[in-house]
């Protein structure tokens, strides 16, 4: 064979590769269409999105990568104050009720969706009536819980919805009396329904919606449309782009244009940019970038910190699974022999802000110093902890390693080591997955890593789906009749003043049993790009575009 | 020669359906519960875990798993991650941006380690040889998360030459500095390659001849010798591209490339089977491709090996 004639095959078959590489990526690029108008007037800002895990709907979406999509892009019932986390009336007129069971919501008339349709009762009953209805696979179906009727609504134990579909679709509590009025009959008393009627799930959907017939409402996933201040106009695997809605009727509208979200895989590549002033904003560090307040250095004037509702703490794990832990005193111990103060100063550079309670600080109802076994007393709990007989083998604190744990955790367990004299190692589970698989099935000895970002700023947030008897958060099988009889009492009075108090009461139960050692609450860091002149980040960590002010 | 292309191509159907039922068994292997960490920090809700098991048929055997993918694959249907995208969808956008780099990341290679290894093999002995040496030995001994971070904050940041990181459009200036650091270690072995191949040939008989016939010496290298030379480095590079394909995983998570190392690194933490195997296979089928090019390529660098 001639050489060219060889050359020639060559290329034949180089050819064949090309033709592999493209049926491996098949041209279709994203169009990138930039909405023109460059020296228009049109102002825009970009902040670091991430991958949401799930289809942007209301109810699939429970993490921030989505969140914060669909925080700017829907208007729910309730508002909750960027700055303070207070609810304040939004889409409604007004939600009341006798008895803390039976609500009447009423609509304001002539609030619209980015379609131009007003948002009418039924789009609200329709919505979650779609969203708790099983075969429909929403991860935030149980929101829906506390209204009557949701158990008709679940497929049978199996999962399996075609086998054993729901008895009913739709729930018996919700009510339309007209265009503009809803009632909602909740399982049992529930004070705080309105607090909680501001979280995501509970986003009203325009009729548009249910005429989408595609599976799991994926063409109307692909571009949402909702009723908040900023509509969803592109979604691709690499970047969300949001337009302000000019028809917008509510009281919190955004200040620019346009909002981009482009897709960051990783949070350094993310801060580099902001640095670089490429992106605007940045909502969260990486844990290096904390490390002697480098951050600020990094960005001099261009940076923010806002105390979040976020609560992290340490598991201790139930006495059937460890029972060294099962003496009290023992517990008692643990906690306070961790100096608390000197970890956030020394590891986090201030940057968390020392635990005295298990609620957050951003909530109404929050006491400070419901914690008295989180006072640093080196001595007391050596006494404590010699009471109680001393710790067998060695203590295991479990973190999971994919989120920067590793350094507080070992400092816990140094002080440990010290002030107590026990042996304490840290575990390192390869990603948060795997810690959670662990907790599920309730493997791990010694104290794991908890966290909990509210829901809704609410103190009943803080407690029962963390420590009430059975409750699907409660992680260390806490169970103590009396602080369940304290909750229910608490969702049944209809002042706040009461329920409070009586959430507090409950609160003060958690000191005398600590099935849970409170560490820290989180600040949030946030840094921006000098085309900002001021931007503020909301109790939810999550940017307030209302607040944003270009340079 | 056609007849041994059939063959080759042919052999790819069952080493891809084997890698793709290696593949899918590993990761079902893997421990760990795939709803654990899809509800932040809480368990999902039963109905939930029931519901997402039953979607994508988690609660099924393995092989009836592998069975129902094989039968989509067969209807060119990748099947869904669980991020609820189409992987076909997500490989159509994610692949031509790794190719690109990748292709950034072997042209560099390729010429500059060429360069410096001819460089240094003509020169043996003097400062040039030495002063390659040293230059690869750097490159070899600093991983790339190292390399990568550098680049990044010297001529990004502070010299402000090159993007930071790469946006959705991923065009080539992007993608040129990520596509050096890349190909900045493979870049080393090459030269070292072509240097000591050169150097071993250029005392053969066929070069003193040449010589003795008052060849130009630009013509004895580039001609006789260095031909015979690039066996081993083509060979060499033809692996490194489909290596950096896959591999590039660290250098795209530094400058947020949204590539294919980054579904595959996100696909295995998720334990997602459906989007591991699609990307992968794809991996495999390109890396095959590659294999087969270097093989042709071989018969057209050495005379003496034949495909008939």
């Amino acid at each position: 064979m001639s050489i060219s004639k060889k050359l020639a095959l060559s290329l034949a078959s180089g050819a064949l590769l090309l033709a592999g590489l493209t049926a491996c990526g098949a041209g279709d690029n994203p169009d990138g269409v930039s909405t023109g108008a460059d020296g228009a007037a049109l102002t825009s800002v970009t902040v670091r999105g991430c991958t949401p895990q799930h289809p942007l709907l209301p109810a699939s979406t429970n993490e921030v990568c989505g969140g914060n999509v669909l925080d700017a892009s829907e208007a729910k019932l309730i508002h909750y104050d960027a700055d303070t986390a207070a609810p304040s009336l939004d889409i409604a007129e007004s939600i009341e009720s006798p008895d803390a069971i039976t609500w009447t919501v009423k609509l304001k008339p002539g609030y619209l969706f980015q379609d131009g349709s007003e948002v009418l009762a039924r789009n609200f009953v329709d919505a979650w009536n779609w969203a708790a209805y099983g075969p429909n696979g929403q991860v935030s179906a149980y929101f829906f819980e506390v209204i009557d009727g949701y158990a008709d609504l679940q497929c049978g134990e199996s999962g399996d919805c075609e086998a054993e579909p729901p008895a009913k679709e739709a729930m018996s509590g919700l009510t339309v009396v007209d265009d503009h009025t809803f009632t909602i009959k909740t399982v049992s008393a529930t004070s705080n329904l309105k607090v909680r009627l501001g979280y995501t799930a509970f986003a009203p959907q325009p009729d548009a919606f249910f005429a989408d017939e595609s599976e799991g409402k994926a063409d109307f996933a692909a571009k949402p449309i909702a009723a908040g201040p900023y509509t969803i106009t592109a979604v691709t695997d690499t970047e969300i782009v949001l337009d302000r809605f000019a028809d917008y009727s509510g009281d919190f509208p955004g200040t620019v244009d346009k909002v981009t979200f482009p897709v960051y895989n990783d949070l350094t590549a993310a801060y580099q940019d902001v640095v670089a002033n490429n992106l605007d904003m940045t909502d969260t560090l990486p844990a290096g970038s904390l490390v002697g307040d480098l951050w600020k250095s990094d960005a001099p004037d261009r940076w923010g910190e806002k105390e979040t509702g976020v609560f992290q703490a340490l598991s201790f794990a139930p006495a059937t699974v460890d029972p060294g832990l099962a003496d009290i005193k023992m517990r008692q111990a643990i906690s306070m022999a961790v100096d608390r103060d000197e970890i956030t100063k020394v590891v986090f550079n201030g940057a968390r802000v020392t635990a005295t309670g298990w609620v957050s600080p951003v909530v109404d109802g929050y006491k400070a110093g419901a914690c008295s076994n989180c006072v640093f007393d080196p001595v007391k709990a050596k006494q404590l902890y010699d009471e109680a007989g001393g710790y067998p083998g060695t203590l295991d604190i479990w973190v999971n390693g994919d989120g920067g744990h590793g350094e507080w955790a070992e400092a816990v367990c140094n002080q440990l080591v010290n002030n107590l004299g026990l042996a304490c190692s840290v575990q390192t589970t390869p990603n948060f997955a795997t810690l959670r698989d662990k907790i599920n099935n309730r493997e791990m000895t010694g104290l794991y890593r908890a966290g909990w970002q509210m829901d809704y700023p609410s103190i009943e947030n803080f407690l029962a789906p963390l420590y009430a008897t059975g409750a699907p958060s409660n992680d260390t099988d806490y169970s103590n009749p009396e602080f369940d009889v304290l909750l229910s009492q608490a969702a049944a009075a209809t002042d706040d003043a009461a329920a409070n108090a009586l959430y507090q009461q409950a609160e003060d139960l958690l000191n005398v049993d600590m099935p849970v050692m409170p560490l820290w609450y989180q600040q949030s860091q946030f840094i921006y790009s000098d085309r900002i002149a001021q931007v503020k980040m909301t109790p939810f960590s999550t940017f307030d575009f209302g607040s944003v002010e270009l340079a | 020669m056609g007849k041994y292309l059939l063959r080759r191509v042919l052999q790819m159907v069952p080493t891809l359906i084997g890698a793709t039922l290696l593949i899918y068994w590993l990761n079902f292997a893997l421990p760990g519960d795939p709803t654990a960490g899809r509800c932040g920090d809480r368990p999902c809700s039963p109905t939930y875990i029931a519901w997402f098991n039953h979607e994508y048929h988690l609660d099924q055997p393995f092989i009836v798993q592998y069975v129902l993918y094989l039968g989509r694959l067969l209807h060119g249907d990748l099947g869904t991650d669980f991020y609820s995208h189409q992987v076909l969808h997500e490989l159509a956008i994610r692949y031509p941006t790794t190719i690109k780099l990748a292709l950034i990341a072997v042209v560099f290679e390729a010429f500059f380690g060429l360069l410096a290894g001819v460089w240094a093999g003509v020169r043996q002995g003097q400062f040039a040889d030495s002063a390659v040496t040293v230059a690869t030995l750097l490159l070899i001994s600093m991983p790339v998360f190292v390399l990568g971070s550098l680049a990044q904050l010297g001529i990004g940041i502070r010299l402000g030459w090159l993007p930071v990181t790469v946006s959705s459009r991923a065009t080539v200036i992007e993608l040129l500095m990520p596509g050096i650091v890349l190909g900045a270690l493979s870049l080393a072995y090459a030269a070292r390659l072509t240097r000591t191949s050169l150097v071993e040939n250029l005392r053969a008989d066929y070069v003193r001849t040449a010589r003795a016939k008052g060849l130009s010496p630009a013509r004895v290298v580039v001609v006789h010798t260095l031909r015979n030379s690039l066996l081993p480095v083509v060979t060499y590079i033809g692996g490194s591209l489909g290596a950096m394909m896959g591999g590039a995983i660290v250098t795209e998570k530094i400058f947020n490339i949204n590539g294919i190392g980054a579904y595959i690194y996100r696909a295995i933490n998720q334990k997602d089977g459906v989007g591991l195997v699609g990307a992968v296979a794809c991996l495999v089928l390109i890396y095959l491709l590659v294999n087969l090019l270097v093989d042709l390529l071989y018969s057209l660098l050495d005379p003496r090996i034949s495909h008939e």
